[in-house]
């Protein structure tokens, strides 16, 4: 009797375990389980890849939740007011999903991050002013926007940054570098209109730079290790 | 037996690096092509542009009819904000240039301010046909030299960079990517380079008068503050200032110390206590901006419960007809924007920028200058009656809100609107009537970012 049920049997245990195989795998999404030290696949590169987007350090996106992404997720925790356990639990994550989604219209169509003048204007910061004072960083950025306004730079965040000799970090390649968080965030303010320069239009660090043109600038305001002049 | 090994050693030796040198070389030399085609390319769209810029705006200045006017001067303002990117492309001294890039701005600027008083029905006056006409002539002489020296370059093969004094001729990395400074200017009669011709050009119109025209957007930020109060403080009055903010939004017991002062139309002492920065204007003795730099703590307030403590803070701190306008949730602080409101009328340059802890719900940074800024006597009277208004909306446009505002325009305009939200093609936008004229002043697209509601 048993003999003519064993196939059946055979076959459906394959499948349930096929079933469940593919599904965790094609369904694994970012925020399916929590996600610690030791933590493999696709969830953990998705979780690496936005934390990079917020500018925490995970060092390469490959999958694995190390040392680097624990630390990466230690930092996001502690910069966001959540508690610090270095877990990407369930609060996390729906923290990151949120900070790192895409805009949407009014009726729900999405319309992309809309983030990419952010991005290049906060690799701009985190290289000028990356250890100086946060206002400092929000002056950076406004110094960009103030050029914009300006009939003497060009219109755009690109133009502004790409301008030939404009921005040594540029000149150096240093731009290519993902911004820090608080350059991010700095980038944010000053979009919003913030602006401790007071409507700087260049800045320099004294101790560096004996260039006569920036030096016969009239000067605005001194913060940290930047001087700010129009 | 050693010597030779080591001979032949070295003959290896010297093989390999002479591969490797050639092959250097010509990535070098290919580096170099690529370079030079990019400034090659940005240089004669440059000139293309600039030609039919200087045609279209010719044009323009004959066009009779609004239609091709508008139609001539909207390119002309497309082709300067291009011509203007190309500029910016080619190898540059540290800043650029100055004057070719403003006049190009200038023209971009006027012409675009132009086109939206023709489409509004009206016609140019006598100073602005006059401009137009002295930026035409203008354009004419640059565009003629830019194109004289277009011809050298593609003759005479000229560098695009003057080669740095004591630069030897053996250096075969391309002198085009060097960013160094050109001496244009030193040698009038004889440019040597792209960059010191176009240089000796800007040099050769800074002598000339600058332009002056109505709606003028070259400033886009008043010349001097409109809210600051008559009087002046001295720093241990701005000290007291600066003490007695920080109680309000508090702190207990602070002890602000000197740390600097700024200048300009805002400038003023700068106070320093843990961490905490406060900014006391000189004029009008206001803290224009304040800033602590603490860490945040965990997030124990919901948005919500941030933004009423914010509120009371704001009128704590004496701003009692303010209303907030937007908030932005960045997860361990919010940012919010409020702005004062007048016998029902939102006054939108009279803005207050917050940023607040979700920990406890005290204010991190406050930011007034856009208010100090602004901040002057309206007229709020609107002639239009809320039903005229509406008349000029699309008719399948679906209001859901609608109140008075004056509104900031480009450069430091304002309008007195009617403001209304509501939908069309499922999307919500703002749209802005003129209270005074009916015209449609402004539109703007309604987005859900992440962190919250984001004008467009």
């Amino acid at each position: 009797m048993l003999s003519r049920f064993r196939p059946w049997i055979v076959l459906t245990t394959v499948l349930i375990i096929l079933t469940i195989c593919t599904s965790s795998v094609s369904n694994a999404a970012l925020g399916d389980r929590i996600l610690a030290r030791g933590s493999r696949g696709p969830e953990v590169t998705e979780l690496q890849k936005r934390l990079q987007m917020l500018g925490y350090v995970v060092g390469p996106i490959d999958g694995i939740y190390g040392r680097q992404t624990e630390a990466g997720v230690r930092l996001f925790q502690k910069e966001h007011g959540l508690a610090v356990d270095g877990i990407a639990g369930p609060r996390t994550i729906s923290e990151l999903k949120r900070l790192t989604g895409q805009s949407v219209t009014t009726g729900g169509k999405s319309v992309g991050y809309k983030s990419s003048d952010i991005d290049l204007l906060a690799r701009l910061v985190s290289a000028e002013a990356k250890g100086e004072p946060y206002r400092g960083q929000v002056a950076v950025a406004a110094v960009v926007l103030n050029r914009i306004k300006s009939s003497q730079f060009p219109n755009t965040i690109p133009d502004v940054i790409y301008q030939p000799g404009a921005f040594s970090p540029v000149a150096n390649g240093e731009i290519w570098k993902n911004p820090v968080s608080s350059a991010i965030q700095a980038t944010y303010e000053a979009l919003n209109g913030t602006d401790p320069s007071y409507g700087a239009l260049f800045f320099f660090n004294p101790a560096k730079t004996t260039n006569k043109y920036i030096w016969s600038r009239p000067q605005i305001v001194k913060i940290g290790n930047h001087i700010f002049c129009r | 037996m050693t010597s030779k090994f080591w001979l032949r050693a070295l003959g290896v030796f010297l093989t390999l690096s002479l591969l490797w040198g050639v092959s250097e070389y010509r990535r070098a030399e290919e580096l170099k092509i690529a370079t030079e085609n990019q400034y090659r390319r940005s240089l004669a769209d440059f000139v293309t542009q600039l030609d039919s810029l200087e045609t279209n705006l010719a044009k323009s200045r004959a066009a009779g009819t609004p239609t091709q006017q508008i139609y001539y001067l909207s390119q002309s303002s497309q082709q300067s904000n291009t011509a203007l990117k190309d500029l910016s492309l080619l190898p540059a001294k540290e800043y650029g240039l100055a004057y070719v890039d403003q006049f190009l701005n200038q023209i971009g600027e006027l012409t675009s301010i132009l086109t939206q008083k023709i489409a509004k029905g009206e016609d140019l006056n006598n100073d602005e046909e006059q401009t137009l006409a002295m930026m035409h002539d203008r354009l004419l002489t640059i565009n003629r030299d830019v194109q004289e020296f277009y011809v050298d370059l593609n003759t005479e093969n000229i560098a695009w960079l003057d080669k740095p004094s004591g630069q030897a001729s053996w250096n075969f990395r391309s002198p085009s990517v060097v960013p160094t400074a050109a001496q244009g200017e030193e040698e009038p009669n004889k440019p040597t380079s792209v960059r010191s011709s176009l240089e000796q050009l800007d040099a050769s119109l800074q002598k000339l008068p600058p332009f002056t025209y109505s709606g003028q957007t070259d400033t886009h930020t008043v010349p001097e503050p409109l809210g600051l109060p008559k009087t002046t403080v001295t720093e241990e009055e701005a000290k007291d200032i600066a003490t007695d903010f920080l109680k309000t939004i508090g702190y207990d017991n602070p002890k602000p110390q000197a740390a600097g002062t700024s200048s300009g139309p805002l400038g003023g002492y700068i106070f320093e206590f843990e961490g905490v920065t406060v900014d006391v204007c000189k004029k009008g003795g206001v803290v224009t901006l304040f800033r602590d730099e603490r860490p945040l703590g965990l997030q124990k307030l919901s948005v919500e419960q941030t933004v009423a403590q914010a509120m009371k803070t704001l009128k704590a701190l004496g701003w009692n007809e303010f209303v907030k306008t937007s908030t932005e949730d960045f997860g361990a602080y919010i940012l919010l924007e409020a702005v004062s409101e007048e016998q029902d009328v939102r006054i939108y340059p009279d803005k207050i920028r917050l940023t607040v802890g979700r920990d406890n719900g005290q204010i991190t940074a406050y930011d007034s200058t856009p208010y100090w800024l602004y901040h002057h006597d309206r007229t709020l009277k609107p002639k239009l009656t809320p039903a005229e208004a509406k008349k000029k909306l699309r008719s399948n446009f679906v209001i859901k809100e609608s109140r008075l505002a004056v509104i900031s325009l480009p450069g430091w305009e304002e309008a007195f609107c009617y403001e209304f939200r509501g939908n069309i093609n499922d999307e919500d936008f703002l749209i802005y009537i003129n209270a005074q004229d009916g015209t449609e002043e402004k539109i703007q697209r309604i987005i859900r970012t992440p962190r919250g509601e984001f004008l467009q």
